[in-house]
């Protein structure tokens, strides 16, 4: 019995500080004497979950509820699972679920929000997220989705102001830089974006998702795809367009047509090479391995 | 709303995650190809956003004026009724393009922005691009020849 229950706890102390593969293979040894254990279902589907081994979480989250594990815990869960692997009905029932059982559940209401984003629900989308904050304004939970669904896309003020108060959560380092890093990337600052992202992947380095957006990130920092970095400097593709058109009417309108067809050649071959440039690179990458 | 928000938004039909193309690409389909392309793209990619139905027929109301006003235009040169050399018109046609992608792009540059904000892509636009520039540019020029 002793030793039972000391498996359990190292079991607990490795679920704890994350290591989801030792974790696992804990559980596996403990399992034959504890298979009834709802607990330790739910603490296997949520290593594999983390682990992006979806469709084994599933069916492990979905046992621990059978044997009696909380649903209020596991439904959040389930509900991100559905999210990640894109079975959106499914995950508005799981956040739902969750809501109905625990309706001032603060994270499940941010979740759910990012869920109407992802499926362009934008008023629900929003009218959630500030529901969320309402019940409470301090979760790092919460001001992460808030930052990410209206911080990124507001300007200014409004922008500062959810990163402040994001910076200020007690969400970990790691989620920090990685929002910090999409915050970078969709501003089109590349180089910036890389760091915070090369910075995440230091402090964990088995996450495979940063693995791969530090490989996107390579790609738009190669020295094939300046041209398109060099369009964002000028204010993004509408300041560029305008630039480059004004050019050619201008020439046109002191007198000199050839030159402003030569121009525009010139012009729209550069825009159609940033068009192909990020391919491009993929295709050099993809060769050289 | 309040009530809304507890309700189920996602049952009724398959759902999927918004799309989008990079919507400054458009700027190419409405230069080579004209208000044509740039509205069936346009329209499309407002529909892959979940814009709503009215801003939706926003966009094809202004994109059906602006060919009424450039077919006017178009037809006062071509009858000597504006007095602006035949060759302009090939100009004329790009510039009502043009001006349709920037309303197409403001109405169309947040919901894109906040499709990237939760992790969406951008779809490939080239073969769909090329499409709508030649059906559009055969559609122009019939048009043109009619009014000649």
């Amino acid at each position: 019995m002793e030793e039972k229950s000391l498996s359990m706890e190292t079991i607990e102390y490795y679920f704890q500080i994350q290591r989801y593969e030792h974790t696992i293979k804990l559980i596996k040894e403990a399992m034959n004497e504890q298979i009834e254990n709802g607990r330790l279902w739910y603490m296997l589907g949520f290593s594999h979950y983390q682990l992006n081994d979806y469709d084994v979480a599933e069916e492990q989250l979905i046992e621990s509820m059978r044997l009696g594990m909380n649903r209020a815990v596991v439904f959040p869960i389930l509900g991100h699972l559905y999210l990640e692997t894109e079975r959106f009905q499914k995950a508005e029932e799981a956040f739902l679920e969750t809501l109905r059982l625990n309706p001032t559940d603060v994270r499940t209401h941010a979740s759910y929000a990012f869920l109407m984003a992802k499926a362009g629900q934008r008023k629900k989308a929003k009218a959630l997220i500030y529901k969320a904050l309402e019940l409470d304004p301090e979760d790092a939970h919460v001001l992460r989705y808030y930052l990410r669904l209206e911080g990124l896309t507001s300007k200014g003020k409004q922008q500062m102001t959810a990163l402040e108060q994001y910076m200020n959560s007690s969400d970990s380092e790691l989620a920090k830089l990685i929002q910090l890093g999409v915050l970078a990337s969709l501003q089109d600052r590349v180089a910036e974006a890389k760091e915070h992202f090369r910075q995440a992947f230091l402090l964990n380095p088995e996450d495979k998702k940063l693995l791969a957006i530090l490989e996107e990130m390579d790609i738009q920092n190669h020295p094939l795809s300046a041209p398109n970095r060099l369009i964002m400097k000028f204010g993004g593709p509408l300041v560029f367009w305008v630039i480059g058109l004004g050019v050619m009417f201008l020439l046109q309108a002191v007198g000199f047509p050839t030159l402003a067809a030569i121009w525009l050649l010139v012009y729209m071959l550069f825009v159609i090479y940033t068009w192909i440039s990020l391919p491009i690179v993929r295709l050099i990458r993809k060769i050289r391995r | 709303m309040q009530g809304d928000l507890y309700s189920p938004s996602l049952q009724d039909h398959a759902v999927t995650k918004t799309k989008s193309y990079n919507i400054s690409g458009l700027f190419l389909v409405a230069f080579f190809g004209g208000i044509i392309g740039v509205t069936v793209l346009g329209i499309r990619n407002a529909q892959w956003l979940r814009l709503e139905k009215k801003l939706i027929q926003l966009l094809v109301a202004i994109s059906v004026i602006l060919f009424i006003c450039k077919t006017f235009v178009v037809y006062a040169i071509s009858t000597g009724m504006l007095n602006i050399a035949d060759s302009n018109v090939d100009n004329i046609v790009k510039a009502f393009g043009v001006l349709c992608f920037i309303f197409y792009y403001f109405m169309l540059k947040k919901p894109f922005k906040e499709h990237l904000a939760v992790g969406g892509n951008t779809e490939v636009l080239y073969k769909q691009g090329l499409l709508w520039v030649l059906i559009s540019v055969v559609i122009e020029v019939i048009l043109i020849q009619m009014m000649a």
